[in-house]
């Protein structure tokens, strides 16, 4: 029997590959590339991986904005492999931890001058290979997709392992919601491929044989957006809602007729945003799509009204119902289901949860549980944010109960941020990270320093050759002393009001 | 108000949105050249702009700028009329 990983991924993509050989499947910065094309580069991918012999099952994979970075994801999946994406903005130290802690020897970069002992991609031609747009090596579901390391509280980056099965449970998640695309559609790709909704961005245009637009690093990503939205007629998309934040002062200028559905997701959805963005992108169905990594890019959604009123707690739109896949619960601080509209901790459970962190036995135990809900034993994933159920079945999202923030869609694990300034002062002064929203309701990040004013140039320099740049502070403040709370812990509170 | 005299008065802008004291700039410099050049910083940057020259920037101006050559161009436009 097909493995679902193949009804729902590899069997649509490839008869992609052959149906619309000649239609474009990629448009990276101006340049189209065919399905032909890709076809093309997924086989000699493939005939390299080949002719390593197939120790590794999993591949370190250096993505860059080219053709051979998504046709590597699929000749990967082919042959039975998964990918940890590594992003080259990213510091070289940070991604070579990543590649120890996975421990594969393969890695895989398109551009010659790779600062690893990497497979070269682009060096490789295809030669013949027809058969293998139409077969691929036979995986389990258990198998792992890919594992994206996500900011870690220690300092060290955690895995989040995603199997074949999650990858294929969310595909049909996503298509039971209604959205549909087809060969005519042009999809975006607006984000990193270290970021899981970039996992859906190009699966769901790639197995539909629709065009796929991506934003080349390096660009003020909005403005791009705003360009293909305006210039390339863009389909369907989803974006964060900082980025239509950027450009809400420009609506009236952006042409935005031609989107048929937008997908909010990454951070809190914000209701005046939203109406101002109806206005704005008058044809558009919008979503706000709500998700943990670990359980796979999205688990809940709501379809948002443009003419009745829409579900929202203090300004942020009700995250609405589970996805076909997923079970959520919500509870109470004792571990018990909260009753009514008692708000508590959001916990998900279903085939798109991950199996768990990779290699980390200690963080598995606190993240994930079983619990018997209606009958039924299930395990759970702790998502750490605090809902309530609303009377009509909707999730209404009320913020974070840990220390975790969202910059631009990223989870920041304010810890890490923390363990580094430490670091930089050979651990002799304290450090705290705190995030806020600026004026224009976009999060940032703040330091405070328990050490006598200087230049912090240097510390900056630091903590950019160690972290990636979204998780660099946008302010520095310092402190003599750190002021504390009736606990003698750090007043985290009283340092917040005094960010201006 | 002269090219170079706009050149002066947008490399005060770049140093103090980007943080950078005695960053250089040329017609040819752009995001790529500029770590700190970024979503939130250019915003910030388009803020400055708009306050020192006094002009509102639209946003197929902010398409158009591929390049500091580019803004200078808007610029020059916005504020001698060429």
């Amino acid at each position: 029997m097909e493995s679902r990983f193949s009804s729902f991924i590899l069997t649509p993509f490839t008869q992609g590959l052959r149906d619309y050989a000649q239609r474009a499947a990629l448009n990276i910065s101006g340049t189209v590339y065919t399905y032909h094309q890709l076809a093309c580069r997924v086989v000699a991918i493939r005939q390299g991986l080949q002719q390593l012999g197939g120790k590794d099952k999993i591949a370190a994979l250096a993505i860059h904005d080219d053709i051979d970075t998504y046709a590597a994801i699929f000749a990967l999946w082919m042959e039975g492999m998964a990918y940890v994406p590594l992003h080259p903005n990213q510091p070289l130290e940070r991604n070579q931890g990543i590649v120890s802690q996975v421990g594969t020897e393969l890695i895989l970069d398109s551009v010659d001058n790779s600062p690893y002992q990497a497979l070269n991609t682009h060096e490789l031609k295809e030669v013949g290979g027809d058969e293998m747009l139409v077969s691929w090596v036979p995986t389990d579901d258990d198998q792992l997709a890919y594992i994206l390391f996500t900011s870690g509280s220690t300092g060290v980056p955690k895995g989040v392992t995603i199997s074949r099965r999650n990858v294929a449970a969310f595909m049909d998640s996503f298509w039971q919601t209604g959205i549909h695309i087809d060969h005519t559609d042009r999809c975006l790709q607006a984000f990193d491929l270290t970021f899981d909704v970039s996992v859906q961005s190009f699966l769901v245009a790639l197995t539909r044989g629709a065009s796929l637009y991506t934003v080349p690093y390096g660009m003020v990503k909005y403005l791009y957006v705003a360009q293909l939205i305006q210039d390339e007629g863009i389909t369907f998309g989803a974006m964060a809602p900082s980025m239509l934040t950027y450009l809400r002062p420009y609506f009236d200028e952006l042409d935005a007729s031609t989107l048929r559905a937008c997908i909010l997701t990454a951070e809190a959805c914000p209701t005046d945003l939203m109406e101002d963005w109806f206005r704005c992108a008058s044809n558009t169905d919008i979503y706000d799509f709500y998700g943990p990594t670990e359980a796979t890019i999205y688990c809940t959604y709501y379809k948002l009204s443009r003419q009745a009123h829409n579900l929202s707690e203090n300004g942020i739109i009700s995250i609405g119902k589970p996805l076909a896949n997923i079970h959520a619960i919500i509870l109470a601080e004792d571990g018990s289901l909260v009753t009514g509209q008692d708000k508590g901790e959001l916990c998900v459970s279903g085939d798109q949860v991950t199996q768990g962190y990779w290699n980390n036995a200690v963080k598995n135990a606190e993240a994930f549980f079983e619990k018997e809900v209606d009958g039924t034993l299930r395990r759970y994933y702790h998502t750490g944010d605090l809902c309530y159920r609303h009377s009509s079945g909707n999730i209404m999202y009320c913020g974070r109960i840990d220390q975790q923030a969202k910059i631009q869609g990223f989870r920041v694990e304010l810890g890490e941020i923390e363990y580094h300034a430490r670091e930089f002062f050979e651990r002799k002064h304290r450090a705290v990270a705190i995030a806020f929203q600026n004026a224009s309701a976009l999060t940032e990040i703040a330091l405070f320093v328990e050490h006598p004013e200087e230049d912090p140039a240097s510390l900056l320099a630091y903590l950019r050759s160690k972290l990636p740049g979204y998780m660099v502070p946008t302010r520095i403040y310092y402190c003599d002393s750190f002021p504390l709370n009736a606990s003698d812990k750090i007043n985290r509170t009283q340092l917040k009001s005094e960010i201006q | 108000m002269t090219q170079e005299e706009i050149y002066q008065r947008l490399t005060e802008l770049f140093c103090k949105t980007f943080k950078r004291e005695g960053l250089v700039i040329t017609a040819d410099t752009s995001a790529a050249d500029i770590p700190e050049w970024t979503s939130l910083t250019y915003m910030n940057l388009v803020f400055e702009i708009e306050q020192a020259f006094g002009f509102t920037v639209k946003l197929k101006d902010m398409m158009s700028w591929q390049k500091v050559g580019d803004m200078v161009q808007t610029i020059n436009k916005k504020v001698n009329g060429n």
